[in-house]
């Protein structure tokens, strides 16, 4: 198996992981006073949607020939996986103070720093390659 | 497989995943904690009227 494949097949599971993490470990499903969802709630349904963005895009890293779609594949990968980072922080979407998603933020964390490295590890070989 | 076709199975993908957030099967069910106070009406029609209730019945022929 080369670099490549590794990076992508690597990309494609934890888009995949962090697509379901949220059935794995759940958020807070109870609802504030006013009938409301907590902030948490909004938050992973953001991240869902953009785990099934980069699904979609670590598929690709498959069918794509050419280096340059490549190398942006894995850029905007690298850009989803800091979104995955940056959305459960309180200057951003946020999570709860204290409640159950604090854990599902300690894997999405986790999960978005794995899924940056890839990106950026398509970014670095296809890179090198184009040059 | 060729471009053109994974476009039309991401496309797929896409619409099936946005479903799964429309039909909240993408997280676990919210809690229901039997019934709720917030979903009855909490108000009295004095208050609702703003206390301004006529103290006379109103009559159809329009003479109080």
């Amino acid at each position: 198996m080369t670099k490549y494949k590794l990076f992508s097949w690597s990309a494609l599971l934890i888009s995949v992981a962090l697509l379901i993490l949220p059935r794995l470990i759940p958020i807070c499903n109870g609802l504030m006073k006013n009938g409301s969802p907590m902030s948490c709630h909004y938050t992973y349904q953001a991240e869902f949607i953009f785990a099934l963005l980069a699904v979609i895009l670590a598929s690709a890293l498959f069918v794509l020939r050419t280096e340059e779609a490549r190398l942006l594949t894995g850029f905007i990968l690298l850009l989803l996986g800091i979104i995955v980072i940056v959305l459960p922080q309180p200057w951003a979407s946020g999570i709860c103070q204290a409640g159950g998603c604090m854990k599902t933020a300690f894997f999405s964390n986790i999960g978005g720093g794995w899924l940056a490295l890839s990106g950026a590890g398509i970014v670095w070989l296809t890179g090198r390659k184009a040059r | 497989m060729t471009l053109q076709r994974f476009l039309v199975a991401a496309f797929l993908v896409f619409v099936l995943g946005i479903s799964a957030v429309y039909a909240g099967i993408n997280r676990v069910p919210f809690r229901q904690e039997g019934a709720h106070e917030m979903h009855k009406s909490s108000q009295s029609s004095v208050i609702i009227t703003g206390g301004n209730v006529s103290p006379l019945p109103m009559i159809p022929n329009g003479k109080a």
